[in-house]
């Protein structure tokens, strides 16, 4: 049939199919409590339940990549985040009223992280969204937070380099690891750096700061190299490593990269003692991924280990491995959100009335949370950053790490002066832009 | 000198890898015409297999585990789906990408979203004189693949199930007509190249990391095998996979990853605008 | 408008302006009945409408697959974002700015203020021409070489599969747009025309664009133009042998289309101020294709159809029916049904026997 010629069918095929989508999206739509979603199927106790339009709920909004590639680890992100809720409401809520999740995913795919933000901000009118985990889920979704006035809290450890007004951020920047990281592996482990990352913003400031911090102290770079994210081949610069014969190899890789380079590394023949890795992203997760005896004896830089001696992170163990299953895995950025609730808690706490932007950010400032499981009380800065401690761990063969060496805890800086020329600083956070 | 040897063994075991992909894909277009996107996938569930079984039998059992299992599914997608994709190469493009999503998502929803770990079976390298180091797996990798392009080969050729492929290949209307079971022969090409994506998989578990995404970058490298040798073809296949292995290899020793990647892209474009095998006279 | 109903000989294509026109009139509706999410939603997805439109341009009439269209979308999507911006750098975009020296605005900088300051009403207009006119220049450039091979349907596909697994890679190490992490912080077109929070401005320039351009090609379709570009792909054989240049109508198709796309972006990029790499790649362009597929390829609505079911399935599988963890399969299942349920599309829904549909030789023609 020639399909050239609409016919009555046609028409009324399109008409109603847009029309049908137009008046579902405007039913689920126009009402405002209709459309929150039910908690996560994480939790065998978590049935569907949906919120009746109530006053006496503060709404959260969690937004994760909970499917897709960025789920690996996102996941485990977002149980954090639900732990904390779930403690924060046995104890009592925030002034007597519970926090309610709505959670969403954006499936690893940018353009419906920002559909999904817009829809917890002009939807459920959440009072704050927690959640993201790449810097490009958190760039992404910054321009809808703007354009609603509205507050995202950002968990995860990160380039720097940012210091947006509607954000905060409940992980490290590099100065607070690097600074003391850098001149540790020059004095312990060798002069000589290789460096190897993964293709984005991160891994290539990390490694900008390296250069610059070993270049200060004594130090040599003598490889830099960079490999698209799922990249699990890395037979090429095994061998160039191989050629230029470091002392020690400085890893920025991530994700399913990580487990495939120790692999491959050991593979060749190379065992820590003769070359260690140090790194900065191979966390408990990476390393269950690629077997306990292909990352025993290597480094890693944390402001959080799983095996971290201390009260709160005892507990906060025990509550994920209750909650979760006990081959569950806790780690950096997970921390850092479960902080990121904590914090959102208990800033909104002291706020007489509604829990308004302004209110909220001004509270924020300050705020302060007891129990981190990093080993000291965490607490917002005024330029929207946090302060954490820093380690150094070294692989143990039964998956976890060994703190080797502890460092005094130091304020975020997002422009490090190591860096950022002076006349580049601004101030932060950044004066807020209307869109 | 060192350099050298360097790149000949690393692209020799990435040409490798790309073949497995590019043998299975390059089939099953050949016989029935499906260009089958959900091949990485295949792959992944050949990762699984073995990640799941290797802690309770032997690794070879495990392989051959892979092979039987992937390839038994194999069977179960025909009957259910690829059968209606049958010389439809649009159709089979979306079909079989849809079937690419089914696939990851129901793993990420049975056996979680985490990276797994498979132990290497012959740990350890050796040395190939100046200096150069090579791991016995990625040698191994590469050995495997040839013999199974041989395998293909040979069972092409010297079989009888072998010459009913070349027939439905080469005009399956024609093959039906001479009592040729199309419909048979279709349906055991299909398991025969899902169960080498099992094995594949199977074998570059323990190297690499093993989670329901990791399909994705087998399919692009199979495609820009299949883009070069073009469908259908065993030998040119096996040629031009380990060309490109070479070739990325040379970029990404002496240069970087990424240099490498843009570099085998654009020639490969341009080996393409020279091609000269017009069927429809081209004028500008 | 009137002249074009007069031109309205056959019935059909009166049918075909009523459906435009209750459409169109729908649209306008939309805002005053619906909430601020529904106006927001409809958007973010107007401009992904055009950007369905663009592959179906190429895939519906003249059967070429194109896994590229996501590249010119976000490379339309970058240089438009730097005009609206005005300059290369913003706080949230290109962090890498940080590291040098240099204080002195570059050229660039200032060729981009320029730009933007070229508007007409408030709105930028270089940021709507810019990226028609480099990206079809170069997907003119690529159609020049890739259309010299035989059996272009085979070869076409994997071509530009490899043109977004390239382009990917590219963008996401080009500091000037924020590499890895995006261009952020990109105001809308409709900057001067409201507060922003009020999605309907974007809204109306949005749908604006969605009517010329499906009109437009509704109008194409049935031009003597059109014509020859469905010979194309319906038996380019015979088209050649008539002395037509079969190579010369790819090329141009795949410029226009290339063009096309990359004004989607731009739009998109104005509207949800944001771009990134990881849109350029290969993942992006295969949703595209899938959702003219699911609307059915061939047809004028395809697309506009396409992209609403979809989105508006994965909007509603996962947060209306709290299936945050399943819905990709569900969307994975969908499109197999209606690859082989319904291969023309929704639209293209035939009550014919499926059995003899399901096994019949060759493409299913619509």
């Amino acid at each position: 049939m020639d399909h050239d010629n609409a016919t009555r069918k046609d028409f009324l095929k399109a008409a109603g199919a847009v029309s049908l989508g137009g008046a579902l999206l405007a039913a689920c739509g126009s009402s405002s409590s209709g459309s929150s979603s039910a908690a996560p199927a994480t939790s065998a106790a978590a049935a569907g339940t949906t919120a009746a339009a109530s006053t006496e709920t503060i709404k959260v909004g969690l937004l994760n990549a909970l499917s897709g590639v960025l789920s690996i680890t996102e996941k485990s992100i977002y149980d954090g985040s639900m732990l904390a809720i779930e403690q924060v409401n046995a104890a009592g809520g925030v002034n007597g009223r519970m926090l309610e999740p709505i959670t969403e995913d954006y499936a690893s795919d940018f353009t419906i992280a920002v559909q999904k933000a817009q829809k917890l901000l002009t939807e459920d009118k959440v009072a704050i969204v927690i959640g993201g985990y790449t810097s490009a889920s958190r760039v992404a979704m910054i321009p809808t937070f703007q354009k609603n006035n509205a507050l995202f809290f950002y968990g995860t450890y990160y380039e720097g380099l940012e210091c947006d007004p509607n954000t905060f951020y409940g992980g490290a920047t590099p100065n607070q690891f690097l600074v003391d990281y850098v001149p540790w592996i020059l004095k312990n482990l060798g002069k000589s750096i290789y460096i190897v990352g993964s293709d984005y913003l991160y891994p290539r400031t990390v490694s900008a700061i390296v250069q610059k911090l070993a270049k200060d102290n004594g130090g040599s770079i003598v490889g830099d190299q960079y490999f698209p994210l799922g990249t699990t081949d890395f037979g090429s610069v095994i061998a160039d490593i191989g050629a230029k014969k470091p002392d020690v190899v400085f890893s920025n890789l991530v994700g399913d990269s990580t487990p495939a380079f120790y692999k491959q590394f050991r593979a060749a023949g190379y065992t820590p003692d003769k070359l260690p890795i140090a790194a900065t992203v191979t966390t408990e997760v990476e390393v269950q991924a690629m077997g306990a005896d292909n990352a025993a004896g290597n480094y890693m830089t944390s402001t959080y280990f799983q095996s971290l001696d201390n009260p709160a992170n005892t507990a906060y163990v025990a509550a994920m491995k209750a909650k979760y299953g006990e081959d569950t895995v806790t780690h950096m950025p997970q921390v850092g959100t479960y902080d990121a609730v904590w914090l959102f808690a208990n800033a909104a706490a002291k706020i007489d009335g509604d829990i308004t932007t302004e209110a909220l950010s001004a509270a924020l400032i300050g705020a302060t949370y007891d129990e981190n499981p990093e080993g000291q009380p965490i607490t917002v800065l005024a330029n929207h950053h946090c302060n954490h401690p820093s380690y150094v761990g070294k692989a143990n063969a039964d998956g976890q790490y060994d703190v080797v060496a502890t460092f005094a805890p130091t304020d975020a800086d997002p422009f490090p002066s190591v860096i950022v020329p002076e006349n580049k600083r601004p101030t932060c956070p950044t004066p807020f832009k209307p869109q | 000198m060192q350099t050298l040897i360097n790149i000949i063994a690393q692209g020799l075991s990435l040409g490798g890898v790309y073949l497995i992909g590019a043998l299975g894909l390059t089939i099953i277009y050949g016989v029935m015409g499906v260009v089958n996107l959900a091949h990485g996938e295949l792959i992944m569930l050949g990762s699984y297999v073995m990640a799941l079984t290797v802690s309770t039998v032997s690794f070879p059992v495990a392989v051959v585990l892979s092979f039987v299992l992937v390839a038994g599914f194999g069977v179960v997608l025909d009957t259910v789906l690829i059968r209606f994709l049958y010389h439809k190469p649009v159709a089979s493009m979306l079909g079989t990408w849809g079937l690419a999503i089914v696939l990851r998502q129901t793993v990420i929803l049975l056996l979680g979203p985490q990276l797994r770990y498979v132990a290497l079976p012959i740990a350890g390298s050796f040395a190939l004189g100046y200096g150069a180091l090579v791991s016995w797996w990625s040698m191994l990798l590469f050995v495997v693949a040839m013999l199974i392009a041989v395998a293909i080969g040979l069972i092409l050729v010297r079989t009888r199930f072998g010459l009913k492929m070349r027939a439905v290949t080469a005009n399956s209307d024609a093959a039906e007509s001479i009592g040729i079971a199309t419909r048979n022969i279709n349906r055991w090409t299909f398991a025969l190249g899902c169960g080498l994506a099992g094995v594949a998989g199977a074998l570059v578990a323990p190297l690499r990391t093993v989670f329901p995404g990791m399909g994705l970058p087998y399919l692009v490298g199979a495609f820009l095998v299949v883009i070069l040798a073009g469908l259908g073809n065993v030998r040119s296949t096996v040629i031009w996979s380990l060309l490109i292995g070479l070739t990325f290899s040379a970029v990404a020793i002496t240069r970087d990853d990424i240099t490498a990647t843009i570099v085998v892209w654009c020639a490969a474009l341009i080996v393409i605008a020279f091609r000269r095998t017009s069927v429809v006279v081209s004028r500008v | 408008m009137l002249h074009f109903i007069r031109r309205a000989r056959t019935a059909d294509m009166r049918v075909q302006i009523a459906i435009g026109v209750v459409l169109v009139a729908i649209a306008i509706v939309v805002p005053l009945v619906t909430s601020s999410f529904v106006v927001g939603f409809f958007a973010l997805t107007f401009p992904l409408a055009i950007l369905a439109l663009s592959a179906d341009m190429m895939w519906g009439e003249g059967r070429l697959v194109s896994f590229g269209q996501g590249l010119f979308f976000a490379a339309g999507g970058y240089i438009g974002g730097l005009v609206l911006i005005g300059k290369q750098y913003d706080v949230s975009g290109s962090a890498l700015s940080f590291l040098s020296e240099d204080t002195q605005q570059p050229l660039m900088d200032r060729v981009l203020q320029q730009l933007h300051d070229l508007a007409i009403g408030g709105v930028p207009i270089p940021a709507l021409i810019l990226p028609a006119m480099i990206c079809g220049v170069v997907g003119l450039i690529i159609g020049m070489i890739v259309f010299r091979v035989a059996s272009p349907e085979v070869y076409f596909p994997l071509v530009t599969l490899g043109l977004g697994v390239v382009g990917g890679l590219w963008f996401n190490d080009l500091s000037n747009v924020g590499a890895s992490n995006g261009l952020g912080g990109i105001p809308s077109f409709t900057a001067e025309m409201g507060p922003q929070q009020d999605p309907i401005y974007n809204y109306m320039f949005n749908l604006a664009f969605v009517i010329v351009a499906f009109v437009g090609w509704a109008y194409f379709r049935r031009s003597r133009r059109g014509q020859i570009w469905r010979g194309t792909g319906d038996d380019a054989i015979r088209l050649e042998a008539l002395g037509y240049s079969v190579r010369r109508q790819r090329v141009l198709a795949f410029g226009a289309s290339a063009a096309l796309a990359a004004v989607a972006g731009a739009l998109y990029a104005g509207t949800s101020g944001y771009m990134g790499p990881s849109i350029a790649g290969v993942a992006f362009s295969a949703e595209v294709l899938i959702w003219v597929a699911v609307g059915g390829s061939g047809r004028v609505l395809g697309p506009l159809v396409g992209v609403l079911v979809v989105r508006w399935g994965q909007q509603f599988l996962s947060s209306n029916l709290g299936l945050q963890q399943s819905w990709q399969l569900f969307m994975g299942l969908a499109l197999i049904l209606v690859v082989v349920v319904a291969p023309g599309g929704l639209l293209g829904i035939r009550i014919e026997p499926l059995r003899k549909r399901l096994f019949e030789r060759g493409e299913t023609k619509a």
